[in-house]
């Protein structure tokens, strides 16, 4: 009897366990989990030691981490994927349809789009956040009338909107940069203070210090002196490629000769990049760089990870121009696509996490990395405590607010598949394979084919 | 004996190689069948549409296609001959002497083959920076020019693949040896008492009877080669003006820049069809006269 009472005993207790672990399965299968993917931002979440450099994950983590508290019923997992496998990942997981929810990434197709894989964000944006972002940082998304991109940065690095100059050589040289910062150059300025900036620091009879230094794959900074020059990708409805223009084969030349004929750029174009240019100017050989606070930020962050020794303050300023034409300058925007969602309490959460991504607290943490954001309210209160950031920060919003425009096309323009062939033109022109008239009709050629192809 | 008997009868053979068979048939066969078939759609991530040879007949007219056809045959056929004579040469260089050195200088060679491709693209990189690289240090210092190696599109090539043949064929190198040390002794030594000279022992003694060997790199190398991609990836992106893009590069562009699979796929299939024409080439042609002992 006492035995039974036992075996009873233990199989109430063994069934009331398996209840609370079905209970808690099911409380589990309740939760709704949101999977997003973003590039490597390294964003400092409040709290990070300062004398630290972030890390890519940093930011994902601790914005899932406060998502979920504020939404208990909600699971987040993030996945930082790096630049370079962005694309082929982003397009396996859509081949396999097990794409993320949302993404931040440096690459999105507008077929997606058209396709009917994305959500609009129209509806769920307030009539505040239409007023507080930037029209532009609106229209980058803007596929057949609806939008696509929440926006969250505005503007990039800063390659191809303006440059950075390492003040200590302009004094050296006896250049007034203050001038250049306040008011622009011509480009016969430009080469005047290119020269004083060249020179041979051991006189040992070879140059070694340069003013500035160009890379054939960094097409942002190229493009600036050709779209100055009058140069542009496409006419206006986007229908034919045009960048062989005299304008801009001008340009072009313009950049061949300050290497062959002004000699204030080093030779070797034709095989270096951006990130070439970029060491160039961070271990001093090389006066100027491009970029805007960004770039600025990655000096500080390099000198964290000790990838360089000294920590320098640069200036931002804006590109030369032609006399009569006022100075150019890239503009774009990035943010957080959302794909559609079949699940209509899902398609709520995802929406719901993004507009807390995006809310002035959190977009204003983009300031760690010194970004402009997308909302107007938010960048009029950044970077208060520190002069220096503050001036360059208005120094790069002005010129962009004044002289930004896409070098691009729209996002419904399929430059992506043309931009090898660009890369090869400029390959071509600064190795004196071919003139930078056949360089940009070659290229020209390429282009309209896949013009036509995607019509 | 009917077909399902046998198979019966050899149960435990098929169940022994199952473990192995069943990743193949899910990781190769399927993928290999089903690229196959993607290649007659034209095919985004988004949507399909059946076009029959339409991306066949695309990318043979497709001169940036025919271009990396022309450099993959440059960069194979330039880089498994070197690789080869190298590994032979270094193989009967270290053939005389002591086990020990012998296995010191295998090591050697064969160190680059287990470390990461990545990284010894970076560092090459490096060295053929134009400004700051070794070999142009050294090129200043003989008082020519420097050379901007992989930003001119006749060096470009070259200079993969010299890199490919100083870091590459450890492999081969430890293989050949292993097949060299299989060769009886005695056949040097009647060889010497008949009066023999090095050459004369090398060309009618050693190569022969290496031939298998040799065949097998030459095949293994030949595949390997043709489908050379981290090192354009990582240094040159299939530039200057395209000198450097080869086959398999293309196909990654292809996919995963222009999002077209289905071009991808056909591109891939012309790859595996030109390989498998290579190898029967290489065994029908290399493979007469092949003894094995």
């Amino acid at each position: 009897m006492l035995k039974f009472t036992k075996i009873k005993g233990i199989s109430i207790l063994l069934m009331i366990l398996v209840m609370v672990f079905m209970m808690s399965g099911l409380a589990e299968a309740k939760k709704v989990t949101i999977t997003w993917w973003i590039n490597p931002w390294r964003i400092a979440p409040p709290g990070f030691p300062s004398d630290k450099s972030p890390g890519g994950e940093d930011f994902p983590k601790w914005v899932s981490e406060e998502f979920m508290k504020l939404y208990p019923e909600v699971e987040v997992n993030y996945v930082v994927v790096g630049n370079k496998e962005y694309a082929q990942k982003i397009a396996a997981a859509i081949a396999t349809n097990t794409q993320p929810d949302f993404f931040k990434g440096p690459v999105w197709d507008s077929r997606w789009a058209k396709a009917g894989l994305l959500e609009p964000i129209d509806d769920l944006l307030t009539k505040e956040d239409w007023q507080d972002y930037y029209e532009l940082s609106l229209e980058v998304g803007k596929v057949d009338g609806k939008h696509y991109i929440w926006p969250w940065s505005f503007g990039t690095n800063g390659m191809g909107t303006t440059m950075l100059l390492y003040t200590p050589d302009f004094e050296k040289a006896g250049v007034d940069w203050k001038s250049i910062v306040k008011n622009g150059w011509t480009m016969e300025e430009f080469i005047e203070v290119c020269k004083k900036l060249t020179w041979d620091t051991n006189s040992d009879g070879e140059i070694d210090h340069y003013a500035i230094s160009f890379g054939a794959k960094d097409t942002h900074n190229l493009l600036n002196f050709i779209y100055a020059m009058g140069g542009k990708l496409t006419n206006e409805d986007e229908s034919r490629v045009i960048l062989n223009s005299e304008e801009a084969a001008a340009g072009l030349q313009f950049l061949i000769d300050l290497v062959d004929k002004y000699k204030v750029a080093p030779a070797g174009v034709e095989a270096m990049g951006v990130y070439d240019v970029i060491g160039n100017f961070h271990a001093h050989r090389t006066s100027m760089g491009f970029g805007g606070p960004y770039e600025i930020g990655r000096i500080s962050r390099y000198l964290k990870s000790g990838k360089i020794e000294e920590q320098f303050y640069p200036v931002v300023a804006p590109f030369p121009h032609l006399k009569d034409r006022e100075p150019v300058a890239y503009a774009t925007a990035s943010g957080f696509i959302m794909f559609k969602q079949e699940d209509s309490e899902k398609k709520k959460m995802v929406a719901e996490f993004v507009r807390f991504l995006t809310n002035k607290e959190n977009t204003a943490l983009l300031e760690s990395l010194k970004y402009l954001t997308a909302r107007r309210s938010v960048n009029k209160n950044l970077y208060m405590d520190d002069d220096y950031m503050k001036e360059q920060i208005d120094s790069y919003s002005r010129i962009m607010d004044n002289y930004g425009m896409p070098f691009f096309g729209s996002m419904e323009f399929p430059y992506a598949e043309m931009s090898k062939f660009l890369s090869a033109a400029f390959e071509s022109a600064f190795s004196g394979t071919k003139s930078p008239q056949q360089a940009l009709d070659d290229f020209a050629i390429e282009a309209n084919k896949i013009l036509e192809k995607n019509k | 004996m009917t077909l399902s008997k046998k198979i019966w009868k050899e149960r435990w053979g098929y169940l022994f190689i199952l473990p192995h068979f069943i990743p193949f048939l899910i990781f190769f066969l399927i993928p290999v069948i089903w690229g196959i078939y993607l290649s007659l759609f034209d095919y985004n991530v988004f949507s399909k549409t059946f076009i029959g040879f339409g991306n066949y007949k695309e990318i043979f007219s497709s001169w940036l296609f025919l271009k990396a056809l022309k450099n993959t045959f440059f960069y194979t056929f330039g880089v498994v001959p070197l690789w080869l004579a190298k590994a032979l040469l270094v193989t009967v260089l270290i053939y005389p002497f002591h086990k020990s050195i012998r296995t010191f200088y295998k090591t050697i060679f064969y160190i680059p083959h287990v470390s990461s491709t990545v990284i010894i693209a970076m560092i090459w990189l490096w060295i053929f920076n134009p400004s700051f690289g070794l070999l142009d240090y050294f090129v200043r210092s003989l008082g020519i020019n420097p050379v901007v190696w992989l930003g001119n599109k006749a060096t470009a090539m070259p200079s993969l693949i010299l890199m490919q043949v100083i870091m590459g064929g450890g492999s081969t190198i430890v293989l050949l040896s292993a097949a060299m040390s299989s060769i009886p002794e005695y056949y040097f030594e009647a060889a010497k008492l008949e009066g023999a000279n090095s050459w004369n022992i090398f060309y009618r003694i050693t190569l022969p009877l290496l031939k298998p060997a040799i065949l097998y790199v030459l095949v293994m190398g030949t595949v390997a080669n043709f489908q050379t991609f981290s090192n354009i990836y990582i240094m040159t992106q299939g530039g200057p003006e395209f000198s450097t893009i080869t086959v398999a590069y293309l196909v990654y562009e292809t996919a995963f820049k222009n999002y077209n699979l289905g071009l991808a796929s056909s591109i891939s299939v012309v790859m595996f069809l030109i390989l498998s024409g290579l190898a029967i080439i290489q065994f029908r042609w290399l493979g007469k006269n092949v003894e094995y002992y």
